[in-house]
Order: C-alpha cells, then structure tokens, then sequence
C-alpha cells in the first residue's frame, strides 16, 4: 500500500502551502485547495490521500495506541470501584494469562517419558502454586498501589486550637493555617490542578504554575488562582469569605451553578451561608489579615461567630448562660492581647461576668 | 467481504449487550469488555469532533467512568454503540466549552503578565504543532539523523525549504528528496513499532 504513492501524492506532502493547509486550515488557503481540486490538476482522491497521510503522521488525530488504551483502562480501572470481591478474582484470571507455557517443552527431547511424568507433576503442582500465588498478589497489588500513590500525593495538616500554623506546601506555596483549622492538600502529578480542601480559614500566597492552577475547595466554594494571595473563611455554619489580597481569583459556587465569579484586588466575597444575596465589597485589611498578625478584629461580629474566633484563638471553650438579647454584634480590637484583657474589653461593653477556669470561659450576662 | 463485516457487526452487537449486562450487573469484566470493543472506534469518532488527543481520551475515560457509577440509574437502552456513541459526542461538546470558559479565565488571570502574553501571541502564528507527539517521536529517534533534522525543520520549525538547504548545506531540490525518503521512512517505522513494541515504552 505505502508504495503505491504517485508523484501527485508526494508533490502535495512537499508542498508547504499544502502542510500548512492541512494542519492548520484557514479561510483563504481552503480556497486555493478546493480549486486545484475542481481544476482536476490533481484527483480529489490523492488531495484527501495525502492529507491522511500528513494528518496520520503529524497532527494529533493518529488512532489509539495501545499504550494508551492501557493508560487509559488503568485510570478507567482506578475509577470504579467493584463491589463483589468474588468476581475480581474471575476478572484476573480471565484477562491475565499466566506466564508459564513456553519453557516445558525445551525439555521434552532430552527426558525420558517416566522422568517427565515426574518432573511434569512437581511442575503442574509447582504452577498451580505459583498461579495462586500470582492471584493472591494481584488480588492486593492494586489496592496498595493507589494507597501508596494517594499518601504520597496527599498531605493533611491541623492546626490545634490556640496555635496558628505556618505551612509551605510541596508547590512552593505558602498558607498559614487559623487556629482549628484543616487544610488537605493534593498534588498527584496526574492532575491538572493543585487541589486543596479547607475547612476552616487560611491565607494563601500561591507559588505561580500557570501550567497548574491551585483550587481551593472550601464550604462549598471554590477558588482558581496561578499565583496569588487570598484569604478564605469557611466555617461550619457561617458565610464563606473568600477576599482577594493580590493578583486575580476566580470563584465558583457549584451548588448555585456559578462558575466564575472574578475578584478584583482589596475585594470581599461574601457567599452566605443561609439564604441571602451573595455580595462583592472593599474589605478592610485588619478585618481579613488581622489573624495573621495577632490582631483580633471584631466589626459588627456577630456574638456567635465571636465566640468561635475566641475559642479558636486561645484554646479554649466557652460556657454561655443568660443570652438576653437576640442578635448581639461586636466591635473592637485586640492586639496580642491575652484572653484575660479581651475579656475585660468584652466586660463592659456587653455587660457580662466571667470566669476563666483552665481551659473553660463561663460567661453570664447581667439581666437588668 | 460485506458479509464478513456483517459478521462482525452481529458478533459485536452480541458481545455489547452481553458486556452491558454484566455492568448493570455490578461486573466490572462487561466494563472492560465494553472499553476493549470500543476504544479505538471512540477514539477515532472523538477525534472527527474535535482533533485534541487529550481531550478526547479524557472524555472516553469519564464516559465509562460514569458507566459505571450510575449504572443503577441507568434506563433501558435499546441500541448500546449508538447511546456510547452519542454520550461521548455530548461530552465532547460540553468539554470544549467548558475550556474555552477556562480559557477565558486564565487569559483574564494572566493579562498583567506580560511574558504569558507574549507567549499567547507567539503561538497564534507559528500555529503547528510545538513538538512532536509521543508516536512520532519514537520513530524519528530511530531515522538517520540527518532525516531526523530535515523533519523537524520541515514539520515543527517551519523553516522555509530554502533557508533549510543553507542550514544543512545542500540544495532544495536534495531538501524535497530527503524530506521524502524520511516520511517514507516515518511511516514504515511507526508501522513497525506498532507491531513489534506497541510504543509501549513511550
């Protein structure tokens, strides 16, 4: 068949005008093909046999190797998940010959048949025991290979209450982790994206990949940056904040099919956490990054999510009686302060008693 | 020669509605079996979509991934190569707008880096291929070197025919033999390869 090629053929795979058409086809030299065709010049049949033999050879449109196919059944294969241990079994043995039927008869010329009969039994004994062997092996192999590929691609990191973290991630980046927080991270060579998982809040300055962007998944939430700092708050039962110190982000809310909100320098997402509109405002840096810098800021807090900011400060837990109005905001700040002075602060401007014991905060508030 | 396709046809409609039970059935051999059947035909179909290797396997990949994870829900399917066929076709489509959506994205992200946009710029006229795919490029590490550079010139420098009879000190006319000789050579070699290693080293 390769022989075959007539001199049409090959001028038109040397024609550089004629390459360029077929591997990057454009308007005008679409034209000029489509003519030399109607002009008989050359046969439609060896215009389309050359472009098949350029596109086989150069482009990306060659059929399915089977490297492939492997590749591809393998990452199939990591994908779903079998139920019925049974059944893997008969998979295995069905797919995966065993390797042994070659080397027998090498020996057959040179034994006599009484030797053989012999040395056949040892060696259908000694298969049948290998071949098990072969089974039991295949039955834990793969399990322990995505085990393996999963811890060394997978880091998980704590911050114990009371301590803020600072982490620098495989990639380069660098996140400092809020007290009580956990940050999972993942970097599978495989991915197209570095992909962490946060609950709780964290600031992140994104070692530039544009190759590679980082996702932040987080209440719900998800943040692409390339290389940019941002601080996101997602915890259990608050809004989710997601506000842009440098560079760009793009922010995209799933479960209300938002793909891609994009954030503007000194810019605050606000994605509520009940219902209510989702708000893109100017923040204030203390508010946002007062944490990375032992300041504690409360603007028009609400007392519930005060309480949470404290616990996680200092450590410790907080005991409430007598909550006597409804919706309580706080305002201050605190530098560097111990728990005993925000407690003080809180004192007056509340109107409560309190007592720290250990680990424990009781507060009562005065009812008048 | 039309009834043994015919055959065929039949032997592989058997064979998928076999393969499709066995998956409804929570068997993950019909999965391999359904993939085995129609991998390389799925391949070439996506391709016809659109020419992105990597797009098209990972949609083929997902395809049957979902397969799988919902084949509790799945309805009854009367025709299992066309609803194969087609589902690919769906996610193919969706893909390609879901990066171009991506795309957007990061040439939004990236307009303040000068160097990123220079790049875009750049590649928007030298627009063949940068490199060689991995298939091709086994087999030209096996052409003389000489066959070896006239491609890569040729192919992924786009350097004019001239220009390249200078590099190399020969006349164009030995530039045009040679560029032949190596398809030639290209060609046999990657039939080669295929047979014998299934480029699966690469």
């Amino acid at each position: 068949m390769m022989n075959y090629l007539n001199e049409n053929v090959r001028d038109l795979i040397l024609n550089e005008a004629f390459r360029k058409w077929v591997l990057t086809p454009d308007f005008k030299s679409e034209r000029i093909w489509r003519n030399s065709q109607s002009k008989d010049q050359v046969s439609a049949k060896e215009v389309e046999e050359a472009k098949n033999i350029i596109l086989d050879l150069f482009s990306d449109q060659y059929p399915l190797q089977p490297f492939e196919f492997d590749q591809m059944w393998q990452n199939i294969d990591s994908h779903t998940v079998e139920s019925t241990f049974g059944r893997e079994a008969k998979r295995i043995i069905t797919t995966k010959p065993l390797p042994h039927s070659g080397k027998q008869q090498d020996f057959k010329s040179t034994l006599n048949p009484s030797v053989l009969t012999a040395f056949l039994r040892v060696a259908v004994v000694l298969l049948f025991l290998i071949g098990i062997g072969y089974l039991i092996l295949n039955q834990f192999q793969p399990n322990m290979d995505t085990e393996r590929s999963a811890i060394a691609s997978v880091k998980s990191y704590q911050a114990p209450p009371g301590i803020k973290s600072s982490i620098t991630l495989q990639d380069g980046t660098k996140v400092i982790l809020n007290s009580g927080s956990v940050l999972t991270y993942n970097d599978n060579v495989d991915l197209k994206r570095r992909e962490v998982y946060l609950e709780g809040e964290a600031f992140f300055d994104v070692f530039p990949n544009s190759e590679k962007p980082l996702t932040v998944t987080a209440g719900g939430v998800s943040t692409t940056a390339i290389g940019t700092s941002f601080n996101i708050k997602a915890y259990e039962k608050e809004d989710v904040k997601v506000a842009l110190i440098t560079g760009k982000v793009a922010v995209g809310i799933p479960k209300i099919r938002r793909d891609s909100i994009l954030l503007k320098e000194k810019e605050v997402l606000n994605i509520p956490h009940k219902n209510g509109e989702i708000s893109k405002v100017t923040f204030d840096e203390d508010e946002v990054l007062g944490w990375t810098r032992k300041l504690i800021v409360f603007d028009n807090t609400t007392f519930s999510e005060a309480i949470r900011v404290l616990e996680n400060w200092y450590g410790v837990s907080f005991e409430i009686h007598n909550v006597s109005k409804e919706n309580l905001n706080i305002s201050g700040k605190f530098q560097d302060e111990t728990l005993k002075n925000v407690m003080e602060g809180l004192k007056h401007t509340l109107q409560i008693e309190y007592n720290i014991t250990g680990e424990k905060v009781t507060i009562e508030f005065n009812n008048q | 020669m039309v009834e043994s396709k015919k055959d065929k046809e039949a032997l592989d409609r058997s064979k998928e509605d076999r393969y499709w039970e066995l998956i409804m059935e929570g068997d993950k051999s019909g999965l391999e079996g359904m993939f085995s059947l129609y991998a390389y035909e799925l391949m070439a179909f996506g391709l016809r979509i659109k020419a992105d290797r990597e797009l098209v396997k990972d949609c083929i990949q997902d395809l049957f991934i979902d397969l799988w994870k919902y084949r509790e829900n799945t309805r009854k399917v009367e025709h299992v190569k066309n609803y194969i066929f087609k589902a690919l076709s769906n996610k193919v489509k969706k893909e390609i707008k879901v990066r171009v959506k991506r795309k957007e994205i990061e040439q939004f992200m990236h307009t303040d880096v000068l160097e990123e946009q220079m790049y875009h710029h750049e590649s928007k006229y030298e627009s063949t291929e940068e490199e060689p795919n991995p298939r091709l490029k086994s087999a030209l590490n096996l052409l003389p070197s000489r066959q070896k550079q006239v491609i890569i010139h040729v192919f992924f420098e786009n350097i004019p025919h001239k220009q390249i009879a200078e590099i190399m000190g020969i006349n164009v006319q030995s530039v045009y033999t040679l560029t032949w000789k190596a398809i030639n050579n290209l060609r046999k070699l990657i039939t080669l390869l295929l047979i014998f290693f299934g480029l699966d080293k690469f």
